[in-house]
Order: C-alpha cells, then sequence, then structure tokens
C-alpha cells in the first residue's frame, strides 16, 4: 500500500470523500487516497451555493488526465460555499486535500448521519481490504 | 501553419503525428503533458475541456492546435495537418489502443475527398498501425479502394438498408467483417448471403 495522509479530526465516507464539523457546517473535500487514484487532477467541477444533495449524490467531478471521477457527499445538505481557488488551480488538491483544497461548506440537514461514516481507522481497514 | 501538439511521455502515437510534421516541414512545439508542458496543458484543458474527448483510459494523446482548430489523436490530427478541415468527416476520436486504430468512419466524408483520405490511412499504414474501419454502406467506392490496396485490416458494416442495395458493389467475402448491431444472428452475419433469397 502506498502511503497516505490520514486525518483524525474528520468523518470518512466509503466514496473517498471527508466530512469536518465546524460549528454548524460541515466542510468537504475529498481524501489522500483518492487524489492519488486520479492523478495530476486538471479539472475540478462544483455546484452552485444554494444547491441542496443529497449523501450518495454527486456534488461534482474531478478530471485528471487518466480518470473523471464523481465526488459524493458524506452528508445530506445544502451548499454554503465552494472553493474558488479550484477554479484555477485545481492542481492544488493533489498537494493538500485536506486543508487548503477543501472543496465546499454545507449547512447539514442530518447530523445523524455522521454516525455512519468511517473513522480514519476505519477507513484505513476498508482500504486495506 | 504553426501547430502546438500535447503529448504523454512515450506515447507512440504522438511519435508518428511529430514524424508527419518532421516529414511535411510543419512547424511545431511539443508540450509533454507530464514534464515541462505540465502547466500548458492544464491551462489548455480548463479552457478546451469541451472539445477534450475522454475514453476509458482517459484523455487520448496527442492533441494539436492551431490556436484555432483542436484535433485529438492519431487519425484527426494526421488528417487535419495533411488536408485541413476537409476530411474531418471520415476521422474522430477512436477507443482501439497499441497498434489498432479504430475511428475511421469511410462512409461519413465526402467522396471527393477520397485521395487525400486514402493517403492518410496508407501514412497509418506505414506506421505498421492496423486499421478498423466503420461504413454504413454510403462511399462503397471508397470502400473497394481502400480495400483494393490493403489498407484495411478490419471493416465493421452496420448496413441500414436492403441487401440489393449493396451486393453488386461490396465483396462481403474479402472482408473480416465484425457484426455490431446486426439483427441477424452472428454466423449469419458473417455469411451475409447464406440466408437471404436469390437476387433476382
Amino acid at each position: 500500500m502506498n502511503i497516505y495522509t490520514f486525518k483524525n479530526d474528520i468523518y470518512h465516507y466509503n466514496e473517498h470523500t471527508w466530512a469536518k464539523v465546524e460549528d454548524d457546517q460541515i466542510r468537504i473535500g475529498i481524501t489522500d487516497f483518492a487524489q492519488d487514484q486520479l492523478g495530476e487532477i486538471l479539472f475540478i467541477e462544483l455546484p452552485s451555493i444554494g444547491d441542496e444533495f443529497n449523501q450518495e449524490d454527486a456534488f461534482g467531478q474531478a478530471e485528471s488526465a487518466k480518470n473523471v471521477s464523481a465526488l459524493y457527499m458524506p452528508i445530506s445538505g445544502k451548499i454554503l460555499s465552494i472553493n474558488e481557488e479550484l477554479e484555477s488551480t485545481p492542481e492544488i488538491v493533489n498537494n493538500d486535500p485536506y486543508e487548503t483544497s477543501w472543496m465546499i461548506t454545507v449547512k447539514p440537514s442530518d447530523l445523524t448521519q455522521l454516525n455512519g461514516l468511517l473513522t480514519r481507522e476505519g477507513y484505513i481497514s476498508m482500504l486495506q481490504e | 501553419m504553426s501547430i502546438t501538439i500535447f503529448t504523454a511521455t512515450g506515447c507512440t502515437r504522438c511519435k508518428i503525428v511529430k514524424s508527419f510534421m518532421d516529414d511535411r516541414k510543419i512547424d511545431y512545439v511539443e508540450k509533454d503533458m507530464k514534464a515541462e508542458g505540465k502547466d500548458e496543458f492544464q491551462s489548455f484543458y480548463k479552457a478546451n475541456r469541451n472539445s477534450i474527448h475522454r475514453g476509458p483510459d482517459g484523455v487520448e494523446f496527442p492533441i494539436i492546435t492551431d490556436g484555432v482548430e483542436i484535433r485529438q489523436s492519431i487519425r484527426p490530427s494526421i488528417a487535419f495537418l495533411h488536408a485541413g478541415k476537409k476530411l474531418d468527416g471520415f476521422f474522430r476520436v477512436g477507443t482501439l489502443h497499441r497498434e489498432w486504430v479504430d475511428g475511421i468512419n469511410i462512409s461519413g466524408g465526402n467522396p471527393e475527398d477520397a485521395d487525400s483520405f486514402i493517403q492518410v490511412l496508407k501514412y497509418l499504414k506505414g506506421n505498421n498501425m492496423k486499421l478498423q474501419i466503420d461504413t454504413n454502406g454510403k462511399n462503397s467506392e471508397i470502400l473497394q479502394r481502400v480495400l483494393d490496396e490493403g489498407l484495411v485490416d478490419v471493416a465493421i458494416m452496420n448496413v441500414l438498408g436492403h441487401y440489393y442495395m449493396l451486393g453488386t458493389f461490396l465483396q462481403f467475402w474479402k472482408l473480416e467483417v465484425r457484426c455490431k448491431n446486426s439483427r441477424y444472428a452472428l454466423e449469419q452475419c458473417l455469411n451475409p448471403t447464406s440466408h437471404l433469397p436469390p437476387l433476382g
């Protein structure tokens, strides 16, 4: 297995997105494993502010030279903001998928969905299967 | 004409297109998207992503542009470099890999451009490519020419219409026919006259 960075302060969704609780909003991005699988990212399509999605819905897509991958909602909610930096410099996701390269923030509609997401250890176990 | 060609390190088809431009003394600048051309390809991709085809294995290289027109993959690129836009109907991005080249639609172009079209096929064939062509029955005289010159390795025939329209033009038994979307069983399709009533 390659060496990936994993974080303790986020919830992991089995479709390789993460969710971080910040007061009354959730910040969402993709995991280090996901960015590595994609390769050098060329374009990221993000939703509009105000759009609403259910858990498991695709909220956007990431495109690299070798792959196109849908981005899946780890939790249901309404888009509060998108990371506009990714429009001009999507490649930053390859360097830092957890901090500067967050993708969206959402107002969650059902916080209990967090209970069904994976911890750091749970996500690592899933990747090792 | 000054061309920018986006390539990927180790891409054989990119080398063939570059070699074509070298032969024709066409000025070009190469940008390897895995090396020094990474940033430029990223900008190009962002600006033109709707024009860039993606297959199951991602973006197919090379991609060439003269600043206005964009052509992707080996056959549309060589066709454009050879004859400009007039061969566009004959070629599109394909899906096959290694030595196999598809995306050649013999019925899609203007028959007046048959000579140019055949020259492109000859160039591909001369670079050890195996050619798979598609036909819907139109331009059958061009099909006959490419068969006679031994330029086709596989012909996919998806002919919509009565066989009487075609039987006199095409010698099916000369082809390795791969049946696609046929309403007949494979065996019947491979031997297309066996299940049909005699002519006349």
